[in-house]
């Protein structure tokens, strides 16, 4: 199994075969996240291909330091999905972020509301994930179904693990409220 | 990271997220078809748009310019001559005595030609103007300064100001000067005919000199 720097250098080198191990190694993590937000497969098979076609040519930007290329390549994928949701049609916003202020619950309260193994609630958060914007919707993913953490979310939001976690709480905020009517 | 967290929040993600699609087979066929065409014609694209942007800000810059440039010189013209204007004014009022049309005016100050001409209680219809309207005054006044001098004058409020200035000295020394002579000439003829008794030679309220009959005294 070939390491990242292993695969950069393939690509600086020999153009095509490093290309082609690259998509083949993170192909499917980066159209997996990519078709999850925007919901259509031929959308996200282009966007994709955008996705690489700009790692390609960017190679050079790439600092292994900072991130594995996986990550990296999710950071641009992030950049370009969200550039095409905003031209395709506005931000959708489920909840008015004064509503969610309002509500006076702590974490540990959320959490316990959160996790309590009913199957009409899990079924109505699932109808509720589908109304978030796609940046939130994302962060979701990335956190709770991927398992990333919120360094790497940070990485690819290009946002500070802070704002994440801020961002998050609010999240689930709304998403309890948004129960809580129900 | 706590995986006992959410869990309601989790197993909704992970209905919702699991059944996700395959990467299409020839994916990376098309990838490399947009790969040898792409690029270039993206770039063509990008280059012609920044360069339409700049043509675009570069033509509305120009036209600000433009429309600045033509504007900005009368007005300020306006502003600056209006106290000159009353000056002048006054002095073109208080012109009472017969004035001939000197050469050395227009010699003086070239194109620019003097309004006071005519009989010294019928003063010319260009005094009337001046007196009456002085915007219409100073347009004209303005208009002929251009022409003497070019457009480029108007660019400095301090040329203005000083051209201005000048003219209005010039046209009060012509006056004054010819206003001499004058006098001079009628108290030299005075002087060297034949008066009647009754006839005396005075000074009107304009400061020119003028033969008058006096009327028969009245013995008490």
């Amino acid at each position: 199994m070939k390491t990242d720097k292993q695969i950069v250098d393939a690509v600086m080198s020999d153009q095509r075969k490093g290309q082609d191990l690259m998509v083949g190694r993170y192909g499917l993590e980066v159209f997996g996240m990519v078709v999850r937000l925007v919901g259509d497969v031929m959308d996200a098979e282009e966007l994709t291909q955008d996705t690489f076609l700009r790692a390609f040519r960017c190679m050079d930007s790439y600092d292994p330091q900072r991130a594995s290329l996986g990550t990296w390549l999710c950071r641009i994928a992030y950049r370009l999905t969200l550039d095409f949701m905003k031209r395709r049609r506005p931000l959708l916003v489920s909840i008015e972020d004064s509503e969610v202020w309002q509500t006076d619950i702590n974490d540990e309260q959320l959490e316990a509301e959160l996790s309590t193994g009913n199957e009409e609630r899990i079924s109505r958060l699932e109808e509720l994930i589908d109304q978030l914007p796609p940046d939130e919707r994302l962060l979701l993913m990335l956190h709770y179904f991927e398992e990333r953490p919120l360094d790497e979310c940070s990485f690819i939001m290009d946002a500070s693990p802070h704002a994440l976690a801020n961002r998050l709480y609010r999240i689930r905020k709304k998403l309890h409220k948004q129960l809580q009517k129900t | 990271m706590k995986t006992n967290k959410d869990t309601d929040l989790r197993e909704a993600l992970r209905r919702r997220y699991a059944n996700t699609p395959s990467l299409p087979t020839d994916f990376t066929e098309r990838l490399r078809e947009r790969m040898d065409t792409k690029p270039a014609a993206s770039h063509r694209r990008h280059w012609w748009g920044w360069m339409s942007a700049a043509a675009a800000c570069l033509l509305i810059a120009i036209g600000v310019g433009v429309y600045y440039e033509f504007n900005k010189a009368p007005h300020s013209i306006a502003k600056l001559s209006a106290p000159d204007n009353k000056t002048e004014c006054t002095q073109l009022s208080n012109r009472g005595a017969p004035i001939r049309q000197s050469g050395r005016t227009n010699q003086a100050i070239g194109a620019h030609r003097l309004s006071n001409r005519g009989a010294p209680t019928k003063p010319s219809g260009r005094t009337n103007r001046a007196i009456g309207a002085h915007q219409s005054s100073n347009r004209a006044r303005s208009t002929e300064i251009s022409d003497t001098l070019g457009n480029g004058i108007w660019r400095s409020e301090r040329n203005v100001a000083i051209a201005i200035q000048m003219l209005s000295e010039c046209e009060e020394t012509i006056l004054r000067e010819e206003q001499e002579m004058r006098n001079h000439i009628i108290q030299a003829t005075f002087n060297a005919t034949p008066q009647p008794a009754n006839v005396v030679l005075v000074t009107n309220e304009a400061g020119d000199y003028e033969v008058i009959e006096t009327k028969t005294i009245i013995e008490i």
